[in-house]
């Protein structure tokens, strides 16, 4: 089949798959509400909903988001309204880019066009980078800045710095995990970055990181840091004590070998090595609902032989050499950020890990192609693993996971909207992390009355806090609830098949 | 010169696996392998009264006999104490890396410094020290597995068939081991010694009886991951979820069981299992907070792993282990499985120790031998000072002083000794040297349908729950041992009893 035709197929796929009822699936999740209505307020006002003027670092919740997507997700919204959609957009466009910007990346390496074309295929399907795609997922929108940025690198061009200055503008995972993928790059091909313009192009682009620099050190940055980061587990610490108390009289080589930051290191490295733990990748997928399908893996499960044979390639054919290394630093630096924070594996922030994988399938494919039998087998195995994906996606996802999913919640805003003036208090369920966001975003509330009013809530064990009451709604229910109110209540929507039970007192 | 090297390595090996023999405290397993040894020695019958049997009743788990006639000897020499028990296994496991040694150089002929980083590696394993120090079947059997491959190797074809035939009475995982090892040294040797089959034909036949028209005996209870299903909850939500087409087609019990096959097994090659937690699921199986092998031996596994891809057919013998190795702990209920697993470590050690051949050098050496050295030295650490401390109730700590203590303080009066840690009986057999001719009389095992039972009582030694309240009131003399949880339930402060260990307490009026 010419490459055009085939591409052509890939695309018609990967963007059914991506925007198939993107409206409402999944539903819209806090994160995504506050990207968007803070682009709303901006629009409108020229300031976020903390008042502040053109910011770089969102406060939101307290956790102060990476400004990039707010600001790509503006013109959207200005087209097409505050709607679930629109914030999506951005990413989801960028997401089918990625696809075309890694086939083109492959292709300008390998200069093979069917092993470039298998890996538009393989990450065109692929569970993880579907699932990321489908939402403002601002760590898919830096995925795609940071392959943009490494097709312009291996294409030797002296701008290659500016996408990836877009990614580190997106996304806190992707500020670490670029600059050590791109050192590790540019001292490899050192060469090709000795001229001026290059040194010029770098130095520029240094400057445009500065206000990013200062943003992040003003803003609390540190703060979110200690919420999610290493030190938010206090495992180790723990367990140093426990272990030195086990020692009766516990001397000076004890104190060194239980020492917690040896413990640290321990645990650092369990983290870091849990994104390539088999089960993970191929079985059970990430432990968070959000960011999972159930009773899958990350990847399909027919990938891991194609994966084994596709390492086996790549490690005896010396034409794939300059891949070789692309992929270990990738597959190396891709679980950084996210070996830092107290929860991992996490596919959300390490989700550059799909790149190094999918080409290494690709590579499989690539190779068994030229057996016939195989390859039926294979197109068998691929239509099944899909379906499946399908079903546990688009069926079971959102049935079983439906808190993590907040299902529902856009049902509930018309109805508070139209019983707001007739009771005298509104109490809605906290069971969803941020409802009153979810409030703002659908109602379209009114920037400017939201910004003299706000006020956040002491933050969490993690470093995130929420808006406990906007006009006479209130985002809790309490004990005794006093006369003339409406109550929303969250409903386990597996018994009742209803997301919400509204009473009113 | 190689000569000295493996005796100075076997030897040390032994003196890493002998010392402090008393530690970890005796298992249920454990004392009941010596007691009927002890029984068998003293009057050819087990403790039941059985004639010499090939499989031991024990607790109505039916063990294969062999650990325990090799135990015989040593029982006769030393008594019946821990050390008789774990000689066997401490000997054999110290014979490991001399033999792997010999495999690896048969099997690859000029690769005596990979055979050497393997024979040292192995010897100063987590996992394998782990086992070596008790008295584990799976031990043994890893050793048949690699002295049966090699004298094979050579084509002593009867001998070898022998060690793999008794390998079937070792421990239950060799059913399915073994048939793999064969066909993996027949696709190596690619030859096909009719003697040699006949020979282990004979040897499989009461298995294969055994699994058609089963007694428990010989049920090849390796499968039990087979008849899981999953329950009927979860089944009605995916239904629920969407329609019987949908289940059927990705949900049903092929594909869940494939699922959890895969899981488990996936499990043997992850981080958490061979670096971080060992066996999580059975703590006594591993020491705790650390892996099975050590930290340095991972890195080296994977770039070993990685040489090995790219010359496969050079190390196809340890490559095809590798793969089938952790099928039969897979197969099994539990998530992991560090006691099945076992045979594992020898594949790992080999890639490790291809990795750290092709690694190391004059430079490196001093910074690859103190890694080392800080790593096995933090491993003993958690295994000696930590194991038993941090679940006690999983290493069974204070049997051994709770029977003493009863012996002792409890002269004319009644005695009651807990069972809720299991097989308290075995213990009291075992430290008192009961003598067997008497007990064999008296040999009582309650079965309620599972496999496992109890034995209730010995003269007048009751093993039961001990009712403090009614020993409190009672006008008859009792001495009691209770479990700190049973104490607890019961309403009584620990302090009104005397600690013999951090689980058991004595109590007497």
């Amino acid at each position: 089949m010419p490459t055009k035709i085939s591409l052509t197929i890939i695309f018609i796929i990967a963007i059914t798959l991506r925007f198939w009822n993107i409206d409402n699936l999944p539903s819209l999740n806090p994160d995504e509400a506050a990207l968007g209505y803070n682009a709303y307020s901006l629009i409108m006002t020229g300031k976020d909903e903390h008042g502040i003027s053109w910011p770089i670092h969102f406060k939101s919740f307290g956790d102060y988001k990476p400004g990039g997507y707010v600001y790509m997700a503006m013109p959207f919204i200005k087209i097409f309204g505050l709607t679930p959609f629109a914030v999506r957009l951005p990413n989801l466009i960028f997401s089918i880019l990625t696809i075309y910007v890694l086939y083109k990346l492959i292709l300008l390496i390998t200069n093979n066009s069917k092993l470039s074309t298998l890996t538009a295929f393989t990450l065109a399907v692929n569970p993880w980078h579907v699932h990321f795609s489908r939402g403002a997922w601002e760590s898919n929108t830096a995925l795609f800045f940071m392959v943009l940025g490494l097709y312009l690198f291996y294409k030797k061009s002296n701008w290659f710095t500016l996408p990836l200055i877009v990614a580190l503008y997106t996304y806190h995972s992707a500020r670490l995990i670029i600059p050590t993928l791109f050192l590790i790059l540019c001292i490899k091909h050192y060469k090709q970055l000795l001229n001026k313009n290059t040194f010029f192009s770098i130095l520029v682009s240094g400057a445009i990181c500065l206000p990013l620099l200062f943003s992040f050190l003003n803003n609390g940055g540190t703060t979110r840091l200690a919420g999610v980061g290493l030190s938010a587990d206090r495992g180790p610490l723990s367990r140093s004590e426990e272990l030195l108390n086990q020692h009766l009289n516990f001397n000076y080589y004890d104190r060194i070998i239980h020492n917690k930051r040896v413990l640290y290191a321990i645990s650092w490295g369990q983290k870091y090595l849990s994104h390539f733990d088999l089960n993970f990748l191929f079985i059970n997928g990430d432990d968070v609902p959000r960011s999972k399908s159930p009773e899958m893996g990350q990847f399909y499960l027919i990938e891991l032989p194609l994966i084994i044979f596709g390492i086996y390639f790549l490690l005896t054919n010396s034409k794939y050499k300059p891949l070789l290394f692309l992929i270990t630093s990738l597959l190396i630096t891709s679980p950084l950020a996210s070996s830092l924070t107290f929860q991992a594996p996490s596919a959300l922030r390490a989700l550059p890990l799909v790149i190094p994988l999918t080409i290494l399938t690709s590579l499989g494919i690539y190779q068994i192609l030229n057996i016939k039998i195989l390859k039926y087998i294979l197109i068998i195995f691929y239509i099944y693993s899909i379906a499946y994906f399908i079903s546990a996606y688009f069926i079971h996802s959102p049935q079983k996971y439906f808190f993590a999913w907040n299902r529902g919640f856009s049902d509930i805003v018309p109805i508070i909207e139209k019983e707001k003036n007739n009771y005298q208090n509104i109490y809605v369920t906290n069971k969803y992390d941020q409802p009153y966001i979810l409030y703002l975003f659908f109602s379209k509330y009114d920037p400017t009355s939201i910004q003299k009013q706000i006020k956040l809530t002491p933050p969490d064990q993690f470093g995130s806090s929420t808006v406990a009451k906007i006009d006479n709604i209130t985002f809790s229910i309490p004990e005794t609830i006093p006369p003339n109110s409406l109550v929303i209540q969250a409903s386990d929507f597996q018994f009742t098949g209803q997301s919400f039970k509204i009473k009113n007192l | 010169m190689i000569k000295q090297i493996l005796i100075i390595i076997s030897v040390v090996a032994f003196l890493i696996r002998v010392v402090n023999y008393q530690y970890p405290p005796l298992l249920w397993d454990e004392a009941s392998i010596g007691y009927n040894a002890y029984s068998i020695l003293q009057t050819g019958h087990d403790e039941y009264g059985t004639f010499l049997p090939i499989i031991f009743k024990s607790f109505g788990d039916y063990k294969p006999g062999l650990y325990i006639y090799l135990t015989i000897p040593f029982v006769a020499i030393f008594g019946l104490t821990e050390l008789s028990v774990r000689l066997p296994s401490m000997i054999i496991g110290s014979l490991i890396p001399l033999f792997l040694y010999l495999l690896i150089t048969t099997l690859k002929p000029k690769s005596t410094k990979l055979a050497l980083t393997a024979a040292i590696l192995v010897a100063f394993n987590p996992w394998n020290i782990h086992f070596s120090k008790g008295a584990w079947e799976t031990n043994i059997l890893l050793f048949q597995l690699i002295f049966g491959s090699y004298i094979f190797l050579k084509n002593k074809y009867f001998a070898s068939a022998i060690v793999f035939g008794l390998s079937l009475f070792t421990y239950q995982a060799s059913k399915l081991l073994v048939p793999f090892m064969i066909i993996n040294l027949i696709i190596y040797k690619k030859i096909f010694p009719i003697k040699f089959f006949i020979l282990i034909g004979l040897f499989f036949i009461p298995v294969v009886y055994g699994m058609l028209f089963g007694a428990d005996a010989n049920r090849l209870k390796v499968m039990n991951l087979m008849s899981y299903t999953r329950p009927v909850t979860e089944l009605t939500e995916i239904t629920n979820e969407s329609n019987q087409f949908d289940y059927n087609l990705f949900y049903s019990q092929p594909i869940f069981f494939t699922r959890n096959f895969l899981q488990r097994y996936f499990n043997f090659f992850s981080a958490r299992f061979l670096l971080f937690e060992g066996d999580w699921n059975t703590m006594r199986h591993s020491a705790p907070y650390i892996g099975v092998i050590l930290y340095p031996t991972f890195f080296f596994f994977i770039f070993g792993l990685i040489l090995a891809i790219k010359q496969y057919h050079l190390h196809k013998y340890f490559l095809i282990w590798l793969i089938f190795a952790a099928v039969p702990a897979a197969l099994s209920l539990d998530i992991i499985q560090a006691v099945r697993g076992l045979n594992l470590s020898v594949p790992i050690i080999y890639f490790s120790a291809l990795g750290l051949s092709a690694i190391a050098s004059k430079k490196n050496i001093i910074l690859i031998l103190t890694l080392y050295i800080a790593s096995f030295a933090y491993y003993t650490d958690l295994y000696y000072n930590h194991l038993t401390q941090i679940k006690p109730e999983q290493s069974l700590v204070g049997y051994k002083q709770a029977i003493q203590y009863l012996e002792l303080n409890g002269q004319n009066r009644q005695k009651i000794m807990t069972n809720f840690y299991g097989q308290a009986y075995i213990y009291y057999l075992f430290y008192t040297k009961y003598p067997p001719l008497k007990y064999q009389l008296q040999a009582n095992l309650i079965t309620n349908g599972v496999d496992i039972g109890v034995v209730e009582k010995i003269d007048d030694i009751l093993f039961k729950t001990p009712d403090i309240n009614q020993i409190k009131n009672s006008s008859q003399k009792t001495i009691a041992i209770a479990a700190y949880d049973e104490i607890i339930r019961q309403g009584f402060q620990i302090k009104d009893f005397v600690k013999i260990s951090p689980i058991f307490y004595a109590y007497q009026n």
